[in-house]
């Protein structure tokens, strides 16, 4: 099931104000930014200006008179010498016209390089903004997304979010203040005409709203339909081997169809709204230049406009009409990424995991001793998966928890370090109720081997001492002894110094289950948490697996969901568990006595 | 229809402004008002033309690109669906889905754009013959601009795509950092390494804000040159067009006609500078998707198969009756064609297995048992040797036909997002509520699915993310029992289940399905030992075969794997 993102921003408002608020940080580049776009529109604009008087005042009054040396050349000559040249006023307006675009082309330069260093920044900012508070935020509102919804966020809503940053915001505004410059030296010009122009482009704006709306509507139904293209075939690409083996090929691939059909109608139609736009705009403003030409045309006849005028009028039209077809591109890019931003708030916004523990351990004198007192807790607010649960660990104890699959032993442990929070119930460390203990301290006083061995691109080492940060080559070694994998560690190509990734093959299932647990002792806490569940690995490597197991166990507090019947006769109290409670407890002897589940699984 | 489209619109642009300029010229020299009047509204009428011309040019691409884009998509689907194994081993799942999401939609995005590839060129060199039956010489303007131009553009491209390059590769090193600590968040929180994996973060942040800063300042530059370019030659034609008004050789129409062209000229320029790239990326993409399209699809020669070296007696598997066996192996041997290593996967593997057998294999991780059971389905093709099902060539059986002749369960249970009833009739017509009960129940998943609410309509979701292990696999058990096929491969079915309900799956194998044909393939000795045979695999050979108290006698290896596994309690 496809989370229905909309593409219409619910709130444009509040989000525009908090990315304003954003950009704050940058305000003195921003302002240079806005000046120099506000120079660079009105050098544009007054360069053309000069079209005018050179048409109206040099170039028709002298239409037809023979003798007049027309070479730019001879006309510096002669005004150098100090000689009259009829055409040295327009030589002058020129140079005047040069200058205005080249300041204009520099302003500009100027303001895009600003506008790219400011959009850079802002969304380096939103990113790690964003990764900081996911990083501190309960861990269930990380595990309760789908992990492609959170990566889309920092991926696509970024980067349309600095699409628009970049380049929409700023034709945005850049458009909009030449527009505006232009019209206004229209009026100054002649005010009927520039009306006239106004007149043409407002007669164009219901129109452009109404295909606005029906192009951002199908940009975003096709857009909905490509994540539901895109969800299927990367469900059933998965499982290639297994639909051929199944005969299920037409099936699936009807399936796909279908969508693959609805996204083509999708697309096209939403491609035919946004060209749609662009050609209606562009053959409008043709329309509306012929409207302004006739218009000023019948204003020349008539003597209320000269010729240059009307040729001014019609040249700043074309520069007019440009960023306006330009503009409303735009649109749809800017509301679309608005509805990014949106997503990336709302994910930022969730709560970050309180902490209103102040205590912190000393873990050299930490004792391990956990009590568990009436625990109540649930994934889903509906279901409850412990109920009640009552457990005492003493420093130093072993204990086995054993139960079918679904019973809760995982989640027990998950309580422990308050990854989750419980509903109801105590929690005690060394006395101390868990509440009170600052939740970072904690974690560091209780270290979990799961079987989802979690590496990260980094050396070896990087990974070791995710145990401690600041872990001596020494003290790596001495773990690394400790549990037996300094053997294969020091046989890999670069030894310690290994390049290891998550999704990597160079090492295998067994090995990365070694340095997890290498990891684990590298931490060295007073509790251990272990889920002895063992995937199908080779018997030898299986072996060496459960030797450093045992070898981690030696000397803490140990909580082990286990596989192996040796844990088990080894634990100093057994816990059974079902359906969420706590159905026998006790030693392995008193266990077997007593008849139950215990004895039923020892003698399966 | 598109191409028509185009030209059309090419050539309306054209003249447009040359009845503007009529309009311009005919206010100079003072033509009556009604002969103004016909141009504008020539000019009017050609701009209502270009308005449907549009619409139909952006119909028509849109259609275009979209379909193209689909055939496509529809095609590589189905080509992916039919590939062998060996076929997706030699690609690989990532590029595959890329190439059917992400190359697809890059694709289709150029398509978009791809008649800009044709209108550009066309306006240009439209604009410049108007221009140069305007005025020889003024064209000669546009000569100079252009190149001048053009080059600058191009070396701008061509300089930002290293930039760009290195900026794709930091988005990697990103996507990478985020994908890994968002899945491990359990893992760096239980470490406390918040603060540490922040700066990790960050400096891979701004290494990827760095690159894509230097990337798009360069390609930037492109504006501001372009307009530049733009106005100098307005300035260059305003003059040189004065001179020539003066003299009488130029109208003034003509001029802001030549404008008109300049402005058209040096935009399109522009646009093509700004769709290069994309476009160029696309066809990269254009050609992923073909390679996979086109991948030849090597059928199999039986004739190729045959075997040709005798049978080793000693390591032949048959059982004394006279039977046509069910399946039949004949000196198999396999590796991987991907494989660079010399020694085969499966090395001289022979046997038999009759009907209603239920065949146990173990061994070794790595042995080969996965391989095997796929060689003996026909997904594989084999280095040499052959199988053989019910007397026939495995091959020699319709695609189909061969497919319903397996009931599987993959090693890692597949299941979709669908109800769960959708997930267990999968593949096959709806056999009815009270086969699906029988199914569920001797896979020993029938509890589960009455404590749900909506029972068989209740969601699967994401793959079965919200079952557990043990509860995926019984739902692929159960599955892989509705298809009542006569031979079912049960591939490591039971290493999520504990003891208990492993003992029950396996009691209704033994009991309620002993007409079929069952292979077993397990680690656990525990699920296995009751089989009639076992066959115990090392490194692609067999090691041994009998049942579990004959191989605890005579197979050294089987004893080492049940020692080890007597301390295994599996809850």
């Amino acid at each position: 099931m496809i989370e229905k993102k909309s593409n219409r921003p619910q709130n444009i408002k509040s989000t525009g104000m908090r990315l304003l608020r954003m950009s704050m940080k940058y305000k003195f580049r921003l302002f240079a930014a806005c000046v120099c776009m506000a120079i660079s529109s009105a050098a544009t604009v007054r360069g053309t200006y000069y079209l005018k008087p050179m048409v109206d005042d040099y170039f028709v009054p002298l239409i037809g008179q023979s003798g007049i040396d027309t070479g730019l050349l001879t006309t510096i000559g002669a005004f150098l010498r100090g000689e009259e040249s009829p055409l040295w006023g327009a030589v002058k307006l020129m140079l005047l016209m040069a200058i205005a675009y080249t300041i204009s082309m520099i302003a500009a330069l100027i303001e895009e390089q600003l506008m790219v260093s400011i959009g850079n920044k802002m969304l380096l900012d939103l990113r790690k903004e964003l990764y900081s508070r996911i990083l501190r935020q309960p861990l269930s509102a990380v595990e309760s997304k789908p992990a492609g919804a959170l990566m889309s966020s920092f991926t696509n809503d970024m980067d349309g979010l600095g699409n628009m940053l970049r380049r929409s915001l700023p034709y945005m505004v850049n458009g909009t203040v030449t527009c505006v410059a232009i019209f206004i030296t229209m009026l100054r010009v002649h005010v009927w005409l520039a009306l006239v122009t106004l007149f043409t482009v407002l007669m164009i704006i219901p129109i452009l709203n109404w295909l606005a709306k029906k192009s951002m509507k199908h940009t975003a139904k096709s857009q909905v339909s490509l994540m539901e293209l895109n969800s299927i075939a990367g469900e059933y690409l998965q499982s290639q081997e297994f639909i051929r083996i199944s005969g299920m090929e037409n099936q699936v691939y009807e399936k796909y169809a279908d969508s693959n059909k609805k996204l083509f109608e999708n697309t096209f139609s939403a491609g035919v709204f946004s060209n749609g736009i662009f050609s209606v705009t562009n053959g409008i403003n043709q329309l509306g230049y012929a409207i302004v030409l006739m218009a000023g045309a019948t204003m020349a006849l008539m003597g209320a406009a000269q010729i240059g005028t009307v040729a001014l009028i019609a040249q700043y039209y074309s520069q007019f009409y440009k960023p306006l077809t330009d503009m409303t591109k735009q649109i749809s890019n800017i509301l679309s990424a608005l509805a990014g931003a949106e997503r990336i708030f709302n994910v930022m916004d969730v709560p970050l995991e309180e902490d209103d523990g102040k205590r912190i351990l000393d873990l050299a004198s930490a004792k391990g001793q956990i009590v568990m007192e009436n625990i109540t807790f649930g994934y889903n607010h509906d279901k409850e998966v412990l109920k009640g649960v009552n457990l005492d660990i003493h420093s130093g104890e072993k204990v086995a928890v054993l139960g079918t699959t679904g019973a809760g032993k995982t989640t027990l442990i998950s309580l422990l370090n308050r990854l989750y929070e419980i509903w109801d119930g105590t929690l005690k460390f060394d006395g101390i109720p868990m509440k009170d203990i600052n939740k970072k301290s904690l974690r560091r006083a209780i270290v979990t081997v799961s079987q989802d061995t979690h590496l990260f691109t980094g050396t070896v080492a990087d990974n070791l001492r995710f145990g401690k940060s600041d872990a001596t080559d020494d003290e790596l070694w001495e773990a690394a002894r400790l549990v037996g994998a300094d053997f294969f560690i020091s046989h890999l190509p670069k030894g310690m110094e290994t390049m290891v990734c998550e999704g990597s093959d160079n090492l295998s299932q067994g090995e990365r289950q070694l340095l997890s647990i290498t990891r684990a002792a590298v931490a060295n806490a007073p509790v251990l948490i272990l889920d002895e569940a063992t995937s199908s690995i080779d018997t030898y490597t299986e072996k060496k697996i459960n030797e450093a197991l045992d070898m981690l166990m030696k000397g803490r507090t140990v909580l082990v969901i286990a596989h192996r019947l040796t844990t088990v006769q080894n634990a100093d109290k057994i816990v059974v568990m079902d359906k969420g409670r706590i159905v026998e407890m006790g030693s392995s002897a008193e266990l077997i006595q007593k008849k139950g589940y215990y004895y039923r699984l020892i003698n399966a | 229809m598109l191409l028509l489209f185009v030209c059309l619109g090419a050539y309306l642009q054209i003249l447009i402004p040359q009845y503007m300029a009529a309009v311009l010229d005919g206010v100079l020299s003072e033509k009556p008002l009604d002969y103004i009047a016909r141009a504008c509204g020539v000019t009017g009428l050609l701009s209502l033309v270009l308005v449907v011309q549009g619409i139909g040019e952006g119909y028509f691409v849109s259609r275009w690109s979209a379909g193209v884009t689909k055939n496509l998509t529809d095609q590589l689907f189905r080509r992916i669906l039919s590939f062998e194994s060996t076929d997706m081993d030699h690609f690989g799942q990532a590029t595959t889905l890329t190439r059917l999401t992400t190359d697809a939609s890059n694709l289709r995005r150029a398509l978009q754009m791809i008649h800009s590839l044709l209108m550009c060129p066309l306006l240009v060199v439209f604009s410049w013959i108007s221009a140069f039956r305007i005025s020889k010489d003024l064209s000669k303007v546009f000569l100079m601009v252009i190149p001048v131009l053009a080059v600058i553009l191009v070396f701008i491209i061509a300089r930002s795509r290293i930039y760009y390059r290195k900026m794709l590769i930091h988005y990697d090193e990103m996507n990478q950092c985020l994908s890994e600590n968002i899945r491990g968040m359990r893992t760096v929180k239980s470490y406390a390494r918040e603060d540490e994996q922040e700066t990790l973060f960050n400096n891979i942040a701004e290494n990827l804000m760095h690159s894509s800063l230097s990337a798009e300042r360069l390609a930037v530059l492109n504006n501001p040159f372009s307009k530049m370019a733009i106005n100098m030659s307005v300035l260059a034609l305003t003059w040189l067009g004065g001179r020539r008004i003066i003299e009488g050789v130029l109208s003034v129409g003509d001029l802001f006609c030549l404008i008109s062209y300049a402005n058209q000229i040096l935009y399109q320029i522009l646009i093509i500078s700004m769709i290069l790239v994309p476009l160029i990326t696309s066809r990269i993409c254009l050609d992923r998707i073909i390679e996979m399209v086109e991948w030849k699809d090597k059928p199999v020669d039986i004739r190729d198969l045959q075997e040709d070296k005798p049978i080793e007696k000693d390591h032949a598997f048959n059982n004394s009756s006279d039977a046509i066996p069910e399946i039949s192996i004949k000196n198999l041997c396999f590796s991987y064609p991907s494989d660079g290593t010399l020694s085969d996967l499966l090395k001289d593997i022979n046997g038999d297995i009759y009907a209603g057998e239920l065949i146990g294999i173990t061994g070794t991780g790595g042995a080969g048992k996965t391989t095997l059971v796929k060689l003996i389905m026909g997904l594989y093709k084999p280095t040499s040797g052959a199988v053989y099902i019910r007397g026939k060539h495995v091959f020699s059986y319709k695609s189909d036909n061969r497919m319903k002749l397996f009931g599987y369960v993959p090693q890692k249970p597949q299941l979709f997002t669908g109800t769960i009833k959708e997930n267990l009739v999968f593949g096959i017509p709806d056999p009815g509520r009270e086969e699906l009960d029988k199914a569920s129940e001797n896979a020993c998943i029938d509890e589960y699915i009455k404590n749900q609410s909506d029972g068989y309509e209740s969601l699967i979701t994401e793959g079965g993310k919200n079952l557990s292990g043990g509860q995926r696999q019984r739902m692929c058990l159960a599955r892989a029992l509705l298809r009542d096929a006569p031979i079912l491969i049960l591939d490591n079915m039971t290493s999520a289940l504990d003891r208990i309900t492993e003992e029950k799956v396996v009691r209704k194998l033994k009991e309620e399905y002993a007409d079929k044909t069952r292979i077993v393939i397990s680690d656990r000795i525990s699920t296995i030992k009751n089989s009639d045979r076992i066959i115990v695999m090392n490194r692609g050979r067999i090691e041994g075969i009998g049942t579990h108290e004959e191989l605890l006698q005579s197979c050294n290896l089987y004893k080492v794997i049940a020692e080890t596994q007597k301390g295994q309690i599996d809850d």
